[in-house]
């Protein structure tokens, strides 16, 4: 086969693979619009009723000022944790690599299993399931090797001379820290930030076993999957995955800033 | 912080000379640890509550006796022996482990040559085209599980397709709630997983056997999540697409025997666990999971 031949079969392989990624996201927007009552074809014309239907549903707007509420915790919470952590691992010291193990731990462990294990122990622990409680403990967990990982491949491509230089003109560590380090390396943190509240807006099975009575957009469809199917759910995934891809892209472009 | 101002202060001056500096890293090397101590301390209390108790507690929960009124604390084998007498448990489990094995071994050949592409055959496009690839991966997996739903159905896409071409009389039944949408939408929803450790090594090597640890960072990745699926079995399984996540899960909001689940968990992690050893003879794990240390 001549170059040209494979790099547009390369090509052509490439586009078919975009195609398996997205049509099923496509057909859900597509029939988010279909004057139908089945989630599925036939095509019934264009509607936007099953989006009016979602804007009067109380409930719908629960789960999601939850969702909101518990993303933005867990995003500051876990920045702050897993930023500091980041920043401990600047200097070498024992143990580390024990340390940093457990810290990309729960990158493996099913999230079934911690689930069910968080369940045991607020158990025994007596403590009441909630949102802001049980769920934001697990949530902040989930994401924190996240953060970890993204803030540390940050500050490793940081250019040290720039503090040390700071340090010789007479600035102190804080004043350091503050005037030159955060600025240079605040792109990447809020960029974490940004995808630690995605990571929770999205989480799931975590979420199903810490919660209790409390509903967060991704139990809520959960639940709606679980009783009645209407095109009303196509809405609410539409809505959630532009507002997903809003975030990715302005979390890649924040990220991108820097480079 | 405080430590930190304290450690540097006495040290700075306008003209650092050499020794000046040594007493700074003197300084910095004593108090160092101090340091490091406090900003680790958050992260690990987190740890321990979120990984370290809870996974204790399903080892001492595995050895409990669930009876009709209750969890009873005691020490068997009962729960383990449990699991090995009724060969409906092991069966599940390693049919579990052949789904996973199947969607990891479909991944990677999709996304070996997909991600060949996306290190050498793109060149102007190449960063809106990898963030299109991350994109689905911060997507709701729900979300990307329901998907299929309107697509493989009895009126689904698919059969609406097939019998408007006029190729089946009659919707097939054969696409969803079995263990074929199970594997196709696990596929789906972790091909990322696979692509992106794999475009990483090829990136960064020219030779292609360089790029082995992107291939285990991949396998292992979605062997994982696809070996720990809940959702897509429960909501596109079926019958037979049961997997054996589902069965844990059962024993928490169903059956409510929480010593045997708690068996079942360990099982899932030590298969986990196993496949971790394993493959870091192959490569270095550590550097799969973007550890820099």
């Amino acid at each position: 086969m001549t170059d040209g031949r494979a790099r547009s079969f390369l090509r052509i392989y490439g586009a078919a693979v975009y195609v398996f990624l997205y049509t099923p996201i496509v057909m859900l927007i597509v029939l988010s619009f279909n004057d139908s009552n089945s989630i599925t074809l036939p095509w019934g014309g264009f509607t936007w009723r099953w989006y009016r239907a979602l804007a009067e549903n109380q409930s719908v707007f629960v789960s999601l000022k939850n969702s909101l509420t518990l993303g933005l915790m867990t995003a500051v919470i876990s920045t702050v944790i897993g930023g500091l952590a980041a920043f401990a691992f600047r200097s070498r010291f024992r143990g580390q690599v024990a340390v940093m193990r457990m810290l990309l731990l729960p990158f493996v462990i099913p999230g079934l299993t911690i689930g069910v294990a968080l369940l045991l122990l607020f158990h025994a622990l007596g403590v009441r399931p909630g949102l802001l409680t049980t769920t934001l403990v697990a949530h902040v967990g989930f994401t924190l090797p996240y953060v970890f990982v993204l803030i540390s491949t940050r500050l490793h491509r940081f250019d040290e001379s720039l503090e040390e230089a700071a340090m010789d003109l007479g600035a102190d560590e804080i004043t350091t820290f503050w005037q030159v380090t955060f600025p240079l390396i605040r792109p990447g943190i809020v960029g974490s930030a940004l995808f630690a509240f995605t990571l929770s807006f999205d989480e799931f099975i975590r979420t199903l076993f810490t919660i209790g009575n409390d509903n967060t957009l991704p139990i809520q469809i959960w639940s709606t999957l679980g009783s009645m199917v209407s095109p009303e759910l196509n809405a609410m995934a539409t809505l959630i995955v532009a507002a997903s891809f809003a975030l990715v892209i302005a979390g890649e472009l924040l990220r991108g800033r820097e480079r | 912080m405080a430590i930190e101002g304290a450690a540097a202060r006495p040290a700075v001056s306008a003209s650092v000379g050499r020794s000046a500096r040594r007493d700074l890293l003197a300084l910095l090397n004593r108090w160092g640890w101090v340091k490091v101590l406090l900003f680790l301390v958050p992260a690990c209390l987190l740890l321990t509550f979120y990984l370290v108790i809870p996974i204790a507690m399903l080892i001492v929960m595995s050895f409990y006796r669930s009876t009709l009124f209750g969890v009873v604390p005691d020490f068997s084998w009962n729960n383990y022996l449990h699991f090995w007498r009724n060969p409906m448990f092991p069966n599940l489990l390693l049919r579990s482990i052949r789904l996973a094995v199947t969607v990891t071994a479909i991944s990677l050949l999709v996304s070996y040559p997909f991600a060949y592409f996306l290190a050498r055959g793109t060149r102007r496009f190449r960063t809106t085209l990898l963030i299109l690839v991350m994109v689905p991966f911060w997507t709701s997996y729900l979300i990307r599980t329901m998907s299929w739903l309107p697509i493989l159905g009895i009126k689904g896409v698919v059969n609406y397709s097939l019998m408007t071409l006029q190729i089946v009389s009659n919707p097939v039944e054969v696409f969803l709630f079995n263990q074929f949408s199970v594997v196709l939408t696990l596929i789906h929803i972790y091909l990322p997983y696979m692509v992106v450790p794999i475009y990483l090594s090829l990136d960064r090597h020219v030779t292609l056997p360089l790029s082995l640890p992107g291939v285990v960072g991949g396998i292992v990745m979605v062997f994982i999540a696809a070996f720990g699926a809940y959702v897509t079995p429960k909501l596109l399984g079926g019958s037979s697409g049961i997997m054996f996540g589902n069965v844990l899960a059962d024993q928490y909001s169903g059956t409510f025997n929480w010593p045997f689940g708690a068996v079942l968990a360990l099982i899932m992690i030590a298969v986990v666990l196993g496949l971790l050893v394993v493959a870091s003879r192959f490569t270095r794990l550590d550097a799969v999971f973007g550890a820099r240390a």
